[in-house]
């Protein structure tokens, strides 16, 4: 029997219908072993390595980095070597491989020794209904169990079919009534005042800074990307926190247990009219800021138009806000529980400040990072903030 | 177009009555759709496989059976019977026409209240669309569908050099339609039809002859289930020979061979019983585009789809080819296709075996969770401690739950009476996420099959209270 196998690309992700070589991890001839990373593609969503289905010789690639491959294109062919299952064998189509090509998101402790999710029948149906993974929900009940309720709040967008009610009652009081996003708004935040915040506060000489931003602002114009400054303090952001990993963590209080990430999920504030939501960008330690850039955009958009997954806006470590573009100086972020840490960018503006001793007017970056104060002292959140400004200082170190 | 080919058109188009078929008929009605179900034998056809020749018939002859066998077990309990005790087949079959009628005419009845018109003939594909109903000499009508749901079954298995004449070489269905009891029989294929059909001919009074290529009967089921049935199977005098595969027929002996040695089996019938092929190699699959693999099954996913407009549903998908499995998909087939996101998402399909004593089975073997991936071990409760079973005469057999070190409830196995009806129990804790606290604290009632659950749940957690506490079982 010929163990020649077409590997097709496999539905990588509700709705998404195509995705581009960004990198072929694997040359034809090389040897590879199941599950071993053979490429990288880029979806409207993420990007994301997909695994060999099984462990052999590649014989052809598919495509060239950069062609968009719609789902169900061959993406490459493997002679197997090893044991083929009967799925790929006769077939050799995805979806056994479907499993695997997910986005690896944040790990839900209940689910440790739980391979499928726990879920009722008719969660199940209500899951499917709203057309959300329960691999991407978390289980409030005894084993992680997931209920009803569970997938309502990861409903994408939450409930934002039911705006808040308001009713005038002719006495110059108008009773609003919580629903949908407000409502989980106020939820989160009730939540998040138990957090014992701590907040230290930077201000920066941003003139290196902005000068970047003005050199690389034409390139990303021509591919079509606004470029603000934002992608370069997030690009901050993520090489920081690469070397304060107590900072990438998400807390569980009741367990007395931090869990601290490998993978960055930088998730940022997004002002919507209906209030505030926060997307959520996977495993960005390595992007760059034309990613980061193009990411944001597409997600914020998504999250203004509601058509952000739960996908995408659950499963953050670390967030992201940006005071700036409301016009005020600078606030004090409120961390985003279970996350333990937020990072909040202020107003660049000028300023006189003492340069060699004498005074100058400069642009001038506020920076502010709020932490847990139960999960990291003031000592390591100055060396974390410290670190962020280093950086921003000297923003070639960010496009590297 | 040619002229005379003006397809009648319908919202959405069933093919075939059976289990899968008829519920998912009534299922789309129900959302609103108006709803065509066409079978090749009409009226007559609906239930299906199950209803006519299947499940409810072999349930019907296997009740028999048990019954006239449990004469000869509770003679030494106190049942005094003057001679031997006889089998009338016609009149079985005169009994199991009525069972078999009733039903028939009650999903018949159903259909109608649910507004689904049925049509007989035979469906082939002639476009993505479109298709043509045959029926007879009449003049083939064509017909026009939104949407359809392919539910066409399967038929048995047909081994080459051994085609069935309805006379000597029979299928499950001939047999199950005989009006005389066979003086011997050689049932070829040790699967769960062939130990069914084998074991009620053996309690009837057949002398029977099994035959099967594997290294024991039942090669699908782990070993442990399959003990107590051999065992039974032995002391029922029926000649199991396995390691054994059919050669040819000679019309009074069958020739097989065993180890290179070639024999003969002498047997008045010889009944097929070595599964089923998906009915997908004749209904014009080519024209919608789709291809069945080499099982002749249709890989379809959670949403049952082979075309947008076109859902797959029973024994032609993947999974056990059962009629509770096609019903269960029936229901999300016609939700998909009436716009309703909907997926055949089970977490557990039971499985049973109507053999003496009875198997079922749901979820995970402790092989196959750690497989999947689970930390899975396997706590299990015999019947010899159940006050029950001791009273029916059955001391084989055991009931198992296999679960996570959680106590989560992953899957079943029992072996003993009434073990089909019970089995559910599990099912439905494994998809509602029990675990083994759920099952011992959820009070059964005394004396019932059904406490061999939270007895064996109690075993899971360390503390039973009718058998010692060693039972814990890590494979």
């Amino acid at each position: 029997m010929s163990n020649l196998i077409d590997y097709k690309l496999a539905d990588v992700g509700e709705g998404i219908a195509e995705a581009e070589v960004i990198e072929w991890l694997v040359a034809v001839g090389d040897a590879v072993k199941e599950d071993q990373p053979v490429v990288v593609v880029e979806t409207d969503k993420s990007q994301i390595e997909i695994p060999a289905p099984v462990t052999g010789i590649v014989k052809a690639l598919g495509a060239k980095v950069g062609d968009v491959l719609a789902v169900g294109s061959n993406l490459m062919q493997i002679e197997a070597t090893g044991k083929v299952s009967n799925d790929i064998a006769s077939h050799g189509s995805a979806p056994a491989a479907e499993a695997k090509q997910t986005v690896t998101s944040v790990a839900t402790p209940a689910r440790a020794t739980n391979v499928r999710p726990l879920a009722s029948p008719s969660t199940r149906k209500l899951a499917a209904s709203l057309g959300i993974s329960l691999d991407a929900v978390s289980g409030s009940g005894p084993n992680g169990r997931i209920t009803a309720e569970d997938v309502t709040n990861a409903k994408p967008g939450g409930n934002f079919a039911a705006p808040s009610i308001a009713q005038a009652d002719g006495n110059g009081v108008t009773l609003i009534q919580l629903r949908g996003l407000r409502r989980q708004i106020a939820t989160s935040m009730s939540e998040a005042l138990r957090i014992p915040h701590i907040t230290e506060f930077k201000e920066i000489d941003a003139t290196a800074l902005m000068g970047l931003r003005s050199e690389l602002a034409p390139q990303f114009e021509k591919d079509g990307i606004k470029f603000s400054v934002t992608p370069l303090l997030m690009r901050a952001c993520v090489i920081a926190l690469q070397n304060h990993p107590s900072f990438n963590a998400r807390f569980d209080s009741e367990m007395g247990e931090i869990r601290q990430y490998d993978d960055i999920n930088l998730g940022f504030a997004t002002a919507t009219e209906d209030g505030l939501i926060v997307p959520v960008m996977r495993k960005v330690n390595d992007f760059t800021v034309a990613i980061l850039a193009k990411q944001t955009e597409q997600l914020a958009e998504l999250a203004k138009t509601r058509k952000a997954t739960s996908d995408q806006l659950g499963g953050g470590t670390f967030t992201v806000t940006n005071f700036g573009s409301f016009g005020t100086w600078l606030g004090t972020p409120i961390i985003r529980p279970p996350e333990v840490a937020i990072a909040g960018f202020g107003r660049i503006a000028e300023k006189v400040i003492p340069v060699d001793g004498v005074p100058a007017v400069r642009m001038v970056l506020p920076i502010v990072v709020a932490a847990d104060h139960r999960i990291n002292d003031g000592a390591h959140l100055g060396a974390f903030v410290s670190d962020i400004a280093k950086l921003l200082l000297n923003p070639e170190s960010l496009v590297k | 177009m040619v002229v005379g080919e003006m397809p009648s058109s319908v919202d959405l188009l069933v093919i075939g009555g059976g289990p899968g078929g008829y519920v998912a008929a009534i299922a789309a009605a129900q959302l609103g759709r108006q709803v065509v179900l066409v079978d090749a034998d009409g009226e007559a056809g609906l239930g299906g496989v199950c209803v006519n020749v299947g499940c409810i018939p072999s349930k019907a002859l296997i009740g028999l059976a048990h019954a006239t066998h449990d004469i000869s077990g509770w003679g030494k309990r106190g049942l005094k019977v003057s001679g031997q005790p006889t089998v009338d087949m016609k009149e079985f079959q005169a009994w199991k026409s009525e069972v078999v009628g009733g039903l028939n005419g009650g999903v018949r009845q159903l259909l109608k209240t649910a507004g689904v018109e049925v049509r007989q003939g035979f469906f082939r594909f002639t476009r993505k669309d479109q298709g043509v109903l045959e029926f007879g000499e009449a003049p083939p009508t064509h017909i026009q569908f939104k949407n359809c749901i392919i539910a066409t079954g399967s038929r048995p298995t047909v081994i080459p050099g051994l085609p069935r004449d309805g006379k000597r070489i029979l299928d499950s269905s001939d047999v199950l339609a005989l009006d005389l009891l066979p003086k011997s029989i050689a049932v070829v294929g040790g699967g769960y039809i062939g130990v069914e059909l084998g074991t009620a001919l053996a309690q009837l009074g057949s002398k029977v002859i099994m035959i099967e290529a594997a290294e024991r009967l039942l090669p699908a089921l782990p070993s442990t289930l399959v003990a107590p049935v051999t065992r039974r199977l032995g002391e029922l005098g029926v000649d199991v020979r396995v390691n054994t595969k059919v050669v040819s027929d000679d019309g009074k002996s069958l020739i097989v061979t065993s180890d290179g040695t070639e024999s003969e089996i002498d047997a008045d019938y010889v009944v097929v019983a070595i599964g089923r092929t998906p009915n997908t190699d004749d209904i014009g699959l080519e024209v919608i585009g789709i291809k069945p693999n080499a099982r002749g099954i249709l890989e379809v996913g959670p949403d049952l789809l082979v075309t947008p407009k076109i859902a797959a549903i029973g024994d032609i998908t993947p999974g056990p080819a059962l009629a509770h499995k096609a019903s269960a998909e029936a229901h999300v087939a016609a939700e998909v296709l009436s716009g309703h996101d909907a997926k055949f998402d089970p977490t557990a399909i039971p499985a049973v075996v109507f053999s003496d004593p009875e198997i079922a089975m749901t979820g995970f073997t402790v092989e196959e969770a750690k497989e999947a991936g689970y930390q899975a071990q396997a706590a299990m409760f015999p019947m010899a401690a159940s006050g029950r079973a001791y009273t029916l005469g059955e001391k084989t057999g055991f009931a198992q739950l296999v679960h996570t070190p959680e106590g989560v409830v992953l899957g079943a196995q029992i072996v003993g009476p009434h073990a089909s009806e019970y089995i559910a129990e599990v099912t439905l804790a494994i998809e509602m996420g029990a675990n083994l606290q759920d099952l011992a604290d959820t009070i059964h009632p005394h004396p019932s099959m059904s406490e061999t659950l939270p007895e064996a749940a109690r075993v899971g957690l360390g503390f039973p209270i009718h058998v010692s506490p060693k039972r814990q079982r890590n494979t």
